[in-house]
Order: C-alpha cells, then structure tokens, then sequence
C-alpha cells in the first residue's frame, strides 16, 4: 500500500501580515516562518519521533521558504533528507509578482475571485485555478509512482491539500468548489491507496479490480492543539488565500 | 448569523464490525451493540472531551440503532443535555436480511457491491446506496434548519460520515464514490457552516477521523 502523509507548512508571515502589509510569498518573496511557525513544527516533529507514527521512505518538500523550513524542523523525526520538489508549491501567483509589496500588487493588479473567474490569474505568467489543479494532479501522479508501495511525507501548503482532496474525490477541477477546506499548519492529512489486485473474501474470487485512495486523517493537529490561536491564522482554501495574499 | 458546527462521532467497535462465529446483518433488529474494547474506545473519547471541554455543544443527537445508542449513553456525562433519538442517523438499512447470520443472507441476497449494483438495496426492503445518501441528505438539510447557528453532536455510523462528504462536497449521490473513507471508532469528524463573503452557506471540512485519544491504542 502507499501512503502519502501531506503536512502543511507552520504559521508563515505570509499567514499573519494581512490588510496589504505582507509580500506575495512565492518562491523569491516567501519571508518564511514566524517563531509559532517554528514552534509548531518543533511540536510536531517532538510528535513523530516520540510515537514513530510515520515510518516514511521518503521526504519531499516544497521548495518555498515557509515550507522548505518546516521539512528542515521535522527531517530529523523522520531521518531521512530533505528532497525538493517545485511541484509541490502553493498556487502561483506569477513570477513578475513574486515578492512584490501586496500593496502595490492590489494598485497594479486585479486580484480574481476564483469563484467567479476560475480562468483568470493575477500576474500573466501565474496559474489560474484549473492549472494549479492540474500540476497538484501529475505531481500525485508522479510521486505514487515514484514512490509505489511506499511512505512518503510531503511538506506543502493548505492549497495542494486541498487539490488532493477534490483529485482523489473527482470534485470538477476547472472551477473552485462549493465547500471549503481549512487546514491547519503543521497538520496531517493523510491518504492510503487501497489495491484491489486479487481476492475478494466474500466469494473467494480473484477480481483484479483499480486501485482506491482511501482518505484516512484530514487535518490531524492535535500536537498544537493547546497552541494559542492556531487556527486563526489558516486561510480557507488556496483560491481565498490568493485573494488575501496569504497562504 | 453564527457558524453552524455538526461534530459527528462514529460509534465505538461493535460486535457487527468484527470477525466472529455467528456474526449478523446488524439492522435495528440484529445489531448487537458494542464489544467491551468498543466500549473502552468510548471511555476514552468521553474523558478526553470532558477533559478539554473542546465540544461545547448544544444539542446531541444519536441514531437509535443499538451500537451508536449506546455510545451516545457513555457518552452523555460530557453535555449534560438530553439525548435526542434520530432515526434518519441510521447506517443504510440492510432490508429484510437484518438479522440473519452474515453467511446466510450472502447465499440468500448475493453480496450487495454498491460499487456494481448502485440501484440495489443489500436485500428486499432496504436501501439503494442513491435512497441511502439521500435520506442523510435530508437529514442534514433538516438538523442544520432547525438547529441553525448552533453546534451539534451526531453520534451515528461510518457510512452516514461518508454520505456527509458526498453531500457536501456535491458529489454523485446515485452511486459510491472514487476514493474512500477510512472513518474509525470513537473517532470526531467536524463540518462547519459559516457565512463568508458573498456564500450565504459554505461547507467547511474541519477535521475527518479525528482519533487522537486512541493513539496509543
């Protein structure tokens, strides 16, 4: 069985700088984690190392700075190195963008509501909805396949936990979905693939049938649970964060 | 308005969901309750919630089918309010097979795999998964009206949290979905309801399986 465990970055500046005060936190602009945000990943690698819950065969992490931290706090938990992967960053806003002002941004740009204009993207050369779907889609396509029949933890951000959910689920991916999803930093979801590559019990049949992906934990923070304010700082989906700016 | 927060709690093991000489299609006839670890799984939940006081609810409502009946009993020390019965929690009903050993209504009924018969129920006089999900369907749209704004507990069975993510998540309703659910004992699974921009009632997940006082299990 495969196992992917997807953990959400700590509390980054980009979470806690709001009303225009941050910058946009892409790769160039990403000012990384705050002192909570270090604190909830020590919290949560002081959890893995203490229970051995994640026996993870590898390690992959975004390579944004909020992110890339986070991987650094919880590698020796895992005790395995740190392998970057550019298909695991948030929704980008554009190049051009990147660690711009957000309050010049809002002068200069129109920031969408993807609920309304899924096509449109902030900067010329960012992703719109559909495309940020997309590529979430082919990298859990590359990494099971890479990774078949293995553990594999992948430190990201609130908005590719969300597109696992709506890929896995088949939720349509070209417009932003009616429910909304708010994953906490530093918290677990985690997603089993189920092979139906033989026996079913029932009559004693072998029946290949496809392979399932099994939702198991979505959101498990009970680590930073007695962590004042946690949540506050969690936008609601990758789409409501571009909008802010902040995710 | 307020958020309106449903907390379902997924009743402890029972003797439907282990292995065992003589286990039965556990419907409101056959259903057998709990096992003792179920009920030490319970326990736990209820100490933990009435340690951290995290589920402040207003209103508690269970399905009367016995195994989350009896969950809801262990359970009912943490609120101190009434506990109100809800037949439309119920797990999807098996029909006239409720009852009789498992091996028996299989040579009877066939294996009902929703996956390739959607349009069947298990045996005469039960539920079609599409009959299924809309009776949770219903629920919900009921229990969020008359509830509005307030937070509530549903102790109920798996397969009533999965038909939540089907209907919230405006997935097909007529037939099982793509991925699955893992949903254990005991365990909290939380959707919230929260006015937010120009959507008059978007859907929240806020946490799924959330088995934290088993992890030592």
């Amino acid at each position: 069985m495969t196992h992917l465990y997807l953990i959400r970055h700590g509390e980054a500046y980009s979470n806690i700088e709001l009303d225009g005060n941050g910058t946009v936190p892409g790769l160039r602009g990403d000012k990384g984690l705050t002192p909570r945000g270090r604190a909830q990943a020590e919290r949560l690698r002081d959890r893995l190392a203490h229970t051995g819950e994640i026996r993870a065969d590898a390690l992959l992490a975004s390579t944004y700075a909020r992110a890339r931290q986070t991987a650094e706090i919880i590698a020796p938990a895992l005790g395995l190195p740190i392998i970057p992967d550019d298909d695991l960053q948030e929704m980008r806003a554009g190049d051009e963008v990147d660690g711009m002002a957000e309050r010049e941004l809002l002068e200069r740009y129109t920031i969408p509501d993807y609920r309304q204009t899924p096509y449109a993207r902030i900067a010329p050369d960012g992703e719109n909805w559909g495309e940020f779907i997309l590529r979430v889609g082919m990298m859990l396509d590359r990494v099971t396949r890479t990774y078949a029949d293995k553990t594999v933890v992948l430190v990201t951000h609130g908005g590719v936990i969300d597109a696992s959910i709506m890929i896995f689920f088949q939720v349509h991916t070209l417009t932003v979905p009616p429910f909304a999803l708010y994953t906490h930093n530093t918290a677990i979801t985690e997603w089993e693939l189920e092979r139906h590559d033989g026996f079913h019990a029932h009559d004693d049949t072998a029946k290949a049938g496809p392979s399932r992906w099994r939702l198991v934990h979505y959101n498990d923070d009970h680590h930073i649970r007695d962590l004042p304010d946690h949540a506050e700082s969690s936008p609601y989906s990758a789409a409501e964060a571009m909008e802010d700016g902040d995710s | 308005m307020s958020a309106t927060q449903l907390h379902f709690i997924r009743h402890g093991e029972a003797y439907s969901n282990v292995q065992h000489e003589g286990r039965v299609v556990s419907g409101m006839r056959g259903d057998h309750g709990l096992t003792p670890r179920g009920v030490a799984q319970v326990e736990r939940l209820r100490d933990r919630l009435l340690a951290t006081g995290e589920l402040a609810s207003e209103v508690v409502l269970a399905s009367s089918l016995p195994r989350a009946w009896q969950t809801a009993q262990i359970l009912a020390p943490v609120w101190d309010l009434p506990i109100v019965p809800d037949d439309d929690l119920h797990e999807l009903r098996p029909g006239e097979s409720d009852g009789l050993p498992v091996e028996v209504a299989r040579e009877r009924y066939g294996y009902a795999d929703f996956a390739e018969w959607a349009y069947r129920p298990k045996s005469p006089g039960g539920e079609t998964w599409g009959q299924f999900v809309l009776r949770v369907g219903t629920m919900l749209d009921r229990v969020t009206r008359d509830y509005a704004g307030k937070t509530i507990v549903l102790i109920t069975s798996g397969g009533v949290i999965h038909a939540t993510f089907l209907v919230f998540f405006s997935l097909h309703t007529l037939i099982p979905p793509h991925a699955w659910f893992a949903t254990e004992n005991a365990s909290i699974t939380t959707w919230e309801q929260r006015p937010w921009r120009n959507q008059p009632s978007i859907w929240t997940l806020l946490r799924y399986n959330d088995t934290s006082h088993l992890h030592d299990w």
